[in-house]
């Protein structure tokens, strides 16, 4: 296991490496060590020597994680828990890492390519909480790791106990502007929208200098009020002045441990070399056909200790160089023959 | 009388199987069904047990007896789609079927093929006569028609797509859309003891599949203040349903009138002075079942859930015989 973890591990430092082999040699170490994943696997006559291709190991459905502790160690010796930020009855997804080599290795090597290629000096204004107030958050870990390599003096945080504190991020962000500083933001989406509405309320607008960029992590997809991304980006331009082409849109989730990054309004989200998607038809189950909307199916090769193949409920197609995210599968939540009490009692 | 009682006998070295926690195969299934049902050990434990104790030799020779069920001659080939949720439902569809003398196609849904697949396993180690008796088919067009009855879990929208491609001639049964309610009298949380038996019996009938299936109170109709039950469910992190007052039968009868023609069970904690007004408020439901809170997850074999699987399979033509044989 310690060559496979090298092997792994230089793949996600120089995003070189032959992945069919060790997509296959990580399946067969998560097949032996992970209880319930070899369980799964065994029930549907499943095991390393069936498998030929990576494309057929078996996917776990995202909501495995909210039930089981799908690792290949004792998981009280986890360095991080990640969890979601939804629930399904109270129990968010929770996934255990033994290391964070790998998720930070994946995450310096694509972001560094996603969002700073340009190695320019910026200070990075983020839009969530601290890691300290979210500990089991991937987005604040991972906003934490890149502000610690890439982050110029006047880093930090915006949001604490849920709130955005819209004075001081104005304040910081005017006087950057002032000093001829260009800024990175990093956020949520929905945190950027309350920002806009501020500084609409307040009837002011920015302009950022050149070299500004912003990342915006979607996160829509819970919320009561939704926007499109033109929408999105339109007010961006408007009330900060980065244009759209240096507007980072980032894909990623709790329960893998790299991400998709892509530009613009309609951003094709594009993956690190170890990090493969199939587009799975909603009906069969079968792989979908090139150009054809399905369900997204990845193979994450940094995700060592729990599952690298991870079924999805997101929607998405495959286009050349990269994935058009659609949204989340209509009936996602299934129901099967219950009906949903909320369709009957909306007001309740 | 049953004619042939060993369909019976075999099937007890199934339940015997499920019902022994020290199975191989049983703990291994329920680690699986964890990770395909993203459900906790204790809910997989809880519908597991729950499908089980209620098809022992106990249950079904009664059952089969006054419904009058002959295994011979055989009648044909039942097709049972499996829902994506409650994946135990359709065990009582299969021995009723096998009871009646058709063997069974199982399609199970693509969002939970575990458990079709640890049956099969277990009828091959204990019952390879039924597991003869027992296929498992993957969606194709077509596959309806090859059926001497289907019946169907799923949706409203699911059962109409699937009843268009079933042939008028073919009976077909369907478990659509639903939902369930439970009825707590004031007496039943009037004091701390009443709330935690209660409240005990909530969490039984909500452990298995949460909100999912229709067996599941999704609605609490509550006899008083609506707002302290919810900060006690709260408080236990209890899932919590939609939980409405009523003060009145007048209350209770029109709140509930919303919900009509979807409820299939209503449970109710509280005294049996009730009964009367329960059994009025099923019946305006059209509600399939009345049962005391904490058994919604339990229907006894015989059943219905407002579909006629019975009927159905009476209904289906007995085989041509051929070379003699049926």
């Amino acid at each position: 296991m310690e060559r496979l973890e090298r092997r792994i591990e230089s793949f996600l430092r120089t995003g070189s490496g032959d992945f069919e082999s060790l997509s296959l040699e990580l399946f067969r170490y998560q097949f032996e060590k992970n209880a319930a994943y070899q369980a799964y696997c065994q029930a549907q006559v499943i095991s390393p020597a069936s498998v030929s291709r990576w494309q057929d190991i078996p996917a776990v459905p995202m909501r495995a994680f909210k039930s089981t502790e799908l690792t290949c160690f004792p998981p009280s010796a986890a360095a991080a828990i990640f969890h979601s930020s939804s629930t399904t009855e109270g129990r968010p997804s929770r996934h255990f890492l033994k290391h964070m080599h790998f998720y930070e290795a994946s995450l310096r090597y694509s972001f560094e390519r996603a969002v700073f290629s340009d190695h320019a000096q910026l200070p990075f204004y983020i839009l969530t909480p601290a890691p300290g107030e979210v500990p089991h958050s991937s987005l604040t870990w991972m906003f934490d790791v890149v502000m610690r390599k890439w982050g110029a003096a006047g880093s930090g945080y915006f949001v604490q106990r849920d709130r955005l504190d819209e004075p001081r991020l104005l304040r910081l962000l005017k006087k950057a502007t002032e000093a001829g500083q260009p800024v990175a933001l990093l956020g949520t989406t929905i945190a950027f929208l309350a920002f806009f509405d501020y500084l609409k309320a307040q009837g002011d607008r920015l302009r950022l200098l050149d070299g500004s960029r912003l990342l915006d992590t979607g996160g829509m997809k819970s919320q009561k009020r939704q926007v499109s991304r033109s929408e999105f980006l339109q007010q961006v331009t408007e009330l900060l002045e980065i244009p759209e082409n240096q507007c980072i849109s980032e894909y990623g989730m709790c329960e893998l441990s790299s991400q998709f990054y892509g530009r613009g309004k309609d951003p094709i989200l594009m993956a690190p070399p170890w990090l493969r998607t199939l587009v799975m038809d909603a009906e069969t189950g079968e792989e979908a056909l090139p150009g054809q909307t399905g369900l997204l199916r990845h193979f994450d090769l940094a995700n060592v200790d729990s599952v690298a193949m991870i079924q999805t409920d997101d929607l998405g197609q495959r286009v050349d160089g990269g994935l058009r995210l659609l949204g989340r599968a209509p009936g996602a939540d299934l129901k099967g023959c219950s009906l949903s009490a909320d369709v009957l009692l909306p007001n309740a | 009388m049953i004619k042939d009682s060993s369909t019976l006998d075999v099937w007890a070295k199934v339940v015997a199987l499920w019902r022994n926690p020290a199975d191989t195969l049983r703990h291994q299934t329920l680690l699986a069904l964890q990770v395909s049902t993203g459900r906790t050990a204790a809910s997989v434990e809880a519908a597991l047990s729950n499908a089980w104790n209620a098809l022992t030799i106990e249950s079904l020779a009664p059952f089969a007896q006054a419904e009058h069920l002959v295994e011979t001659p055989r009648r044909g080939t039942s097709l049972i789609i499996a829902p994506a949720t409650t994946f135990t439902a359709w065990l009582p569809t299969v021995i009723t079927c096998w009871l009646g003398g058709f063997d069974c196609r199982l399609k199970p849904s693509r969002y939970e093929p575990i458990f079709p697949a640890a049956f099969l396993e277990s009828l091959r180690r204990v019952a390879p006569s039924l597991a003869e008796r027992f296929q498992i088919s993957s969606w194709r067009q077509g596959l309806p028609k090859e059926a001497d009855v289907v019946v169907a879990f799923g949706s409203d929208d699911t059962l109409k797509k699937l009843q268009e491609e079933t042939p008028s001639t073919v009976p077909f049964v369907g478990y659509g859309s639903k939902l369930s309610v439970a009825i707590l009298f004031e007496e039943s949380l009037d004091t701390p003891v009443h709330q935690e038996e209660t409240l005990a019996k909530l969490e039984a009938d909500l452990l298995p599949y949460g909100f999912d299936g229709c067996l599941s109170p999704q609605v609490l109709m509550v006899e008083g203040d609506q707002e302290s039950l919810r900060k006690v469910l709260a408080a236990r992190c209890m899932a919590v349903p939609k939980i409405h007052s009523f003060s009145s039968q007048k209350m209770l009868k029109e709140e509930l009138s919303k919900l009509w023609p979807y409820v299939s069970t209503v449970g109710w904690a509280g005294d049996d002075r009730h009964l009367k007004l329960l059994r009025e408020v099923a019946e305006e439901l059209r509600a399939g079942r009345l049962c005391p809170l904490g058994e919604m997850q339990k229907p006894p074999v015989e059943w219905s859930n407002s579909a006629d699987l019975l009927g159905a399979l009476r209904a289906a033509p007995i085989l041509a015989k051929v070379d003699g044989k049926a």
